[in-house]
């Protein structure tokens, strides 16, 4: 197994120096960890369940006069308090904060580096955002991403971020994350065999935990798929990618259908459903759990058409009675079905042969064409599948994957990108042409065809 | 839109030092400049249809940033542009650069349009309430850099939890919901956002929402059980401080009014001249 982050020599010789670095390190980490944890509890004692410091101070100066109050700071702000919603503090500097190591993305982005936090040696992830084609200021797509990621945190199987540095420009903006080590594609990419049922369980309990969570603080991802699932060595899923997340409400805003990478995205969205909600999220889920059981991308159309028809080829054509109301969604009306009801059951079972009822039972529960009656997040936490033998496995005891040395850049499999974002300030609610606009075009799946066209 | 984070804080020494007034300015003309600044948000935020939450966190933006920078280094009529637009953004209801930019010119070209408004003598000199493409494209400019310049500043945190919609859960737990009660508590909330103390940035939303509670009870004459606030989480004194600073907007902006009837020094060069004036007072 590779890890390309750690794939050269000198990136071993790195490690190594690293690691005595980080032992010295160590006891000025402890310190540090002690001052923040006693910031932490006054930060905490802020809150107004006792009497904040700063109304405190206020009060003096109201009372006294105006005069600016002589003492003066005594102590800095903890650097691990940044992000708690604690203070009010100012953007560091990438150059004198961060000294980086290499690119992760392979040339290919140039986006997403590794790097070293200059004052604790810990290893972080920094990304780029693209902001030099930005016309109208700082992109509300950026702003999301930051806010949703920030509300967010906190979970277990969420990346953590750990604050925003900007470069000599105003343009020149980053977000810091922990470092994870694999993303599960590039796994499932290169893994000789794909995950145990057990450990396939854990990854997706994770997953659908920190699915829950951002649901539960009104977010969508949605861009969940295997690229922006990251696993760290200690068999933990980390959500990544805010990058087309946001907040919704009830009832849900207008919102863009220009979401989810095409083989992840649900088949409202490709039907061009106005409005839209958690259920989206879910399906990705669906796909992504197909794909850790087979490691191949479970529905990989070449285009809309072809997405949707691979998506009724497997689960069926929907009908009246299984996705009441689906014809009268924009693009379906241009759509033509097939005679043969045949093809209107789904063929999961005999795609996966050796999944137990359950399992096959969840896999269509997320997989359910009527997002009305998709399995909520919660809901499928709480699925037979994940109480049937064999267990989910304990996240620690998960196979870890070393990296080789002097491994070479990986051969990369094609795979559609997220839809267009960052190019043009998202409009929400309008919808470029739409998918099918002016299309005419066949896509032929097993046994039937989709006709489109105006 | 729910969150479980609470609202970053102005720390103490943060309070005691202001960058404004390290760069040379009085504290009077900083706590006129907020004030002024705040109000022409607020009033340019309703006429911009914008709802109450998007210009109360364009407003707390606002008050933040002025926390960490200084008004001689970023004037104050781009940083409310910008604090309405980044706000808007925050908040899913973008507002367009030009009609914030044509709204505060109007605002302060315009006599007793609102608080704000300067000198009358520039409307009597016949200059119109439009800006011409020249002053458009300067001030958007300015305010886009500006933007990222809050954000730079907040290091990116721009959570801004609101007390509104707390009160109508208060009052509906403490069974006294109604339209004239809830009234008086958003008016006590908007007023708080002028106030001198800059409530927002020393208490959380909680604390806030009960002191309003507390004054609009209070002037409604609804009658609620003794130490209500402790259901929230508030104390006692934190809630005298807020009532008191609550009470005390609508005198403290009369005397703002009185003092500024010609309008504060809104461009650069006026501020420069009421810090010069201001100095040679001093000496
Ligand atoms: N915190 C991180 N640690 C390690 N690798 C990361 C991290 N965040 C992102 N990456 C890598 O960078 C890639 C691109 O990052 P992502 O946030 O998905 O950006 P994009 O919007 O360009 O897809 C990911 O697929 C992953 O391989
Ligand atoms: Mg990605």
């Amino acid at each position: 197994m590779s890890s390309r982050w750690t794939d050269t020599a000198e990136d071993l010789a790195e490690a190594t120096r690293l690691k005595e670095e980080k032992a010295a390190k160590r006891a000025a980490k402890e310190r540090k960890r002690r001052e923040a944890a006693a910031a932490a509890a006054a930060a905490a004692a802020a809150t107004p369940t006792t009497s904040p410091p700063a109304s405190k101070r206020q009060k003096t100066r109201n009372d006294a006069s105006d005069a600016i109050a002589p003492e003066r700071a005594k102590t800095k702000e903890p650097k691990l308090l940044r992000f708690n919603g604690a203070t009010i503090s100012a953007c560091r500097h990438v150059e004198t904060s961060y000294e980086r190591l290499n690119h992760i993305e392979e040339g290919s982005y140039g986006i997403v580096s590794r790097a070293r936090d200059l004052e604790t040696a810990e290893i972080v992830a920094l990304k780029r955002l693209k902001l030099e084609r930005e016309t109208d200021g700082f992109p509300i797509t950026s702003l999301r991403e930051v806010t949703t990621l920030m509300a967010s945190r906190e979970h277990p199987n969420v990346v953590r971020l750990r604050e925003v540095v900007m470069g000599d420009t105003l343009k020149d903006v980053y977000i810091v994350m922990d470092f994870v080590e694999h993303d599960l594609k590039t796994l499932c990419e290169d893994m000789a065999e794909p995950f145990l049922l057990s450990e396939t369980k854990t990854l997706l309990q994770q997953l659908l935990s920190a699915t829950a969570y951002l649901h539960s603080h009104w977010i969508l991802h949605r861009d969940l798929k295997t690229s922006n699932l990251l696993l760290n060595n200690r068999g933990q899923i980390k959500i990544a990618d805010f990058g087309l997340a946001r907040y919704t409400g009830d009832p849900a805003p207008p919102l863009t259908q220009l979401v989810v990478t095409l083989w992840y995205r649900a088949p409202e969205l490709l039907l061009g459903a106005t409005t839209y909600g958690f259920e989206i999220d879910l399906w990705s889920i669906g796909c992504i759990f197909g794909e850790l059981l087979t490691r191949n991308p479970l529905l990989q159309g070449k285009n809309e058409i072809d997405q949707l028809s691979k998506i009724f080829e497997l689960l069926g054509v929907p009908t009246e009675s299984t996705w009441p109301g689906f014809r009268r969604l924009p693009n379906a009306k241009s759509l033509t079905f097939p005679k043969h009801s045949a093809t209107t059951g789904s063929l999961l079972r005999t795609k996966f042969p050796l999944l137990t009822k359950a399992g096959v039972d969840l896999l269509g529960a997320l997989l359910r064409l009527d997002p009305k009656s998709r399995i909520s997040a919660d809901d499928a936490l709480m699925h037979e599948f994940f109480r049937e033998e064999p267990r989910p496995k304990a996240a620690e005891m998960l196979p870890t994957f070393p990296s080789k040395a002097g491994q070479e850049k990986r051969r990369k499999a094609f795979s559609p990108g997220a839809p267009v974002r960052g190019d043009a300030p998202v409009l929400e609610g309008v919808v470029g042409g739409g998918v099918f606009g002016g299309v005419e075009e066949e896509a032929a799946g097993a046994g039937f065809s989709l006709r489109m066209g105006r | 839109m729910v969150s479980l984070l609470s609202n970053p804080l102005a720390t103490s020494d943060q309070l005691a030092s202001s960058p404004s007034q390290s760069d040379g300015l009085t504290p009077d003309l900083e706590v006129s400049l907020r004030w002024a600044g705040s109000t022409l948000i607020q009033s340019a935020g309703i006429l911009l249809r914008l709802p109450q939450p998007t210009i109360a966190t364009a407003i707390i933006l606002f008050q933040r940033f002025y926390l960490l920078a200084s008004f001689r280094s970023f004037p104050v009529l781009a940083t409310c542009h910008a604090a309405l637009y980044l706000a808007s953004k925050l908040t899913e209801t973008p507002a367009k650069p030009r009609n914030i930019i044509n709204v505060t010119k109007y605002l302060l070209k315009t006599p007793s349009a609102s608080p704000v408004s300067p000198a009358q003598k520039e409307a009597a000199e016949g200059e119109g309430a439009y800006v011409d493409e020249h002053m458009y494209l300067y001030h958007r400019t300015r305010l886009l850099d500006m933007e990222t310049e809050i954000l730079k500043a907040l290091g990116y945190q721009t959570h801004t939890g609101l007390p509104y919609t707390l009160t109508i859960n208060y009052a509906q737990t403490l069974d006294c919901l109604s339209k004239p009660l809830l009234l008086r508590c958003f008016g006590y909330l908007t007023d708080a956002l002028l106030s001198p103390s800059m409530l927002y940035l020393t208490h959380q939303p909680n604390a806030l929402a009960a002191a309003a509670l507390y004054l609009a009870a209070r002037d409604e004459k609804v009658k609620l059980p003794e130490g209500w606030w402790e259901m929230f989480d508030v104390d006692r004194e934190d809630l005298g401080f807020l009532v008191a600073g609550m009470k005390s907007v609508e005198e403290f902006v009369r005397s703002q009014k009185e003092a500024w009837g010609d309008g504060v020094p809104w461009d650069e060069k006026e501020l420069e001249d009421a810090v010069r004036k201001r100095l040679h007072g001093a000496e």
